[in-house]
């Protein structure tokens, strides 16, 4: 159409390329940034609040210490929940009855109970039950040496006195069992989440593969997984922030992280406002960085699958 | 100068006059107010927490204990309705200054600073704090023995007494608090914690519930006093104490307290 007309009007100057839009970085920050502004706001209103009123920086400065247990709770329960997730998401598909019904039992159980029930039962049956499987009645000698032993090196004792101690409840650090209950509820969320994914990748590209010689290992590994992974990271994303957010949960077994200690502090000097105010700010800037960490990761993906096509 | 001077003298004069009669109105009043305070049949707010043998539990889906069969007994003779509801510890005494419940009955602590914050009624019961162990645990027969333990670990409920004692004395990295003292004695009895930090007379409650467990002889504190607290300019605190001190003088009190607490003397 265009070629058609003759190009009546002279062609504009040439513009220098512009590194930064202003007016447009501008007009965004004002349209769509404004929350941001005003979260940021608050921020500093409570920020001045840590900093200026005593009773506020004392809550804080008892509760930050805190904040290490719960960013180590967080990660170590993803990272096993992922793996838990990845190998449930394959029985779950499985033709194999006896693995695909083992997997969708435990889905559907530990989706089906409360998070704090799981953490009780995990701090207060579990961990005691197999304490008493492994060692048994006898302080000296354990009734599964091996498993005793193996047990111990996976918690750190020295290599020196592994094979002379035996096992106490205590030595399984109450932290270590919230991970293992975090990481077993969240691995059967996330087992969900792979198996979506796995199935949003088209049939026909597994037949594809194994028309070619690849066995369904390798489909699985060089095809289907580096697709459905990217598919489903905003959900994985999503899932750590939900993890984020229950490790208050632990402080039912007093595990020392952020939301015991307010609780703590609080209860103890009368301070439940100071105290749930430097809670709520803490949690509130660590999930925002990582919701924005996630809506970038989204939007990155997005952009890719366009410049694809 | 010299009248006004007169003036104050006079009024002076008049008042020092008028004090035995004041006197007298003042003596009449509060006698009428000792005959007997009445609260017309109100309805009060109990927080108890019913975790917390023998002052209050839940036994066969009741509310049981010293803090209900006393409350109960003091409103006979106030004319009130004790209507007991469920608190957890954690926020009970925030809950009290706040005016949220009209008085809390939990075997709480007397302490000038919880003093600041809420009214207390006089103390009622006077005990130790000590600690519950397994009753097979040889290792240790003092807190000084605990402390030479490798890790040795107590537990205790958050917000308490008993937790600022455990904290004092053990320090912080050695106390564990839970929510109840119901968890910390299953930690105890699991072999997380080797003690628990517990007034005695709860602990003979403990043991009495539960069995496999002993308290030590030892002290961890001096004598500290029990009370119930109010919020603060609760007109509550006058009437209550009446019938307590009228409930030790009829020994319905005594009556009351053996049967909660007939393990511990």
């Amino acid at each position: 159409m265009n070629s058609t007309v003759p190009s009546a009007e002279p062609t504009p100057p040439l513009q220098p390329p512009q590194l930064l839009n202003l007016q447009g970085f501008a007009r965004n920050l004002l349209q769509k940034r404004v929350w941001f502004l005003l979260f940021i706001l608050l921020d500093i209103l409570v920020l001045n609040a840590i900093a200026t009123q005593p009773e506020v920086t004392k809550v804080w400065d008892y509760v930050v210490p805190g904040l290490a247990a719960t960013i180590r709770i967080t990660v170590f329960s993803f990272v096993v929940a992922v793996v838990i997730g990845l190998i449930v998401a394959f029985g779950r598909i499985s033709k194999n009855i006896i693995i695909y019904n083992l997997s969708t039992l435990y889905v559907e159980i530990f989706r089906g109970l409360p998070l704090l029930v799981i953490i009780l039962i995990f701090n207060f049956v579990l961990t005691p039950a197999i304490i008493d499987v492994v060692v048994g009645s006898n302080p000296d000698q354990a009734n599964m040496p091996f498993v005793d032993d193996l047990i111990q090196r996976l918690i750190g004792v020295p290599g020196d006195q592994v094979s002379t101690t035996v096992l106490r409840t205590r030595d399984i650090d109450a932290e270590v069992r919230i991970v293992l209950a975090f990481a077993v509820t969240y691995g059967a969320f996330m087992s969900e989440v792979f198996r979506a994914g796995i199935e949003s990748i088209g049939r026909g590209q597994v037949e594809a593969g194994r028309s070619l010689g690849m066995t369904y290992v390798q489909v699985m590994y060089y095809i289907i997984l580096p697709q459905a992974i990217r598919n489903v990271l905003p959900a994985l994303a999503n899932n750590f922030v939900f993890l984020l957010k229950d490790t208050s949960l632990a402080s039912a077994v007093a595990v020392p992280e952020i939301s015991y200690l307010t609780r703590q502090y609080s209860s103890n000097n009368f301070r439940y406002p100071e105290g749930l105010l430097v809670l709520s700010f803490l949690y509130a800037n660590l999930t925002i960085v990582l919701s924005m960490a996630s809506v970038y990761l989204e939007n990155r993906l997005h952009k890719d699958r366009m410049g694809a096509r | 100068m010299g009248l006004r001077h007169r003036r104050v003298l006079f009024v002076i004069l008049m008042l020092v006059l008028m004090i035995p009669t004041l006197g007298t109105v003042i003596a009449q009043e509060s006698a009428a107010t000792v005959a007997w305070p009445d609260l017309g049949g109100r309805e009060i707010t109990v927080a108890v927490e019913n975790a917390y043998p023998p002052y209050n539990s839940i036994v066969d889906g009741v509310g049981v204990g010293w803090d209900y069969d006393t409350f109960t007994a003091i409103c006979q003779l106030l004319n009130c309705v004790p209507v007991f509801e469920e608190v957890a510890w954690d926020g009970m005494l925030l809950g009290i200054a706040n005016g949220q419940y009209d008085v809390a009955a939990d075997g709480i602590t007397y302490t000038a600073e919880r003093d600041q914050t809420v009214d207390f009624s006089q103390l009622y019961q006077a005990y130790d704090e000590t600690l519950l162990i397994r009753e097979d645990d040889t290792r240790f027969t003092t807190s000084d023995e605990l402390k030479s333990l490798d890790d040795f670990l107590v537990g205790t409920q958050i917000g308490t007494t008993n937790e600022i004692t455990a904290k004092t004395l053990f320090g912080d990295d050695h106390v564990r608090s839970f929510e109840q003292f119901g968890p910390a004695i299953e930690a105890l009895k699991n072999d997380d914690v080797d003690a628990v930090v517990v007034d005695r007379p709860a602990a003979e409650g403990y043991i009495a519930a539960q069995g496999g467990l002993k308290t030590l002889p030892e002290s961890l504190s001096g004598i500290q006093g029990l009370a119930f607290a109010y919020p603060p300019g609760s007109d509550l605190v006058y009437p209550v104490n009446a019938a307590m001190s009228a409930l030790q003088a009829s020994g319905t009190w005594d009556e009351i307290f053996n049967k909660w607490f007939n393990s511990a003397s």
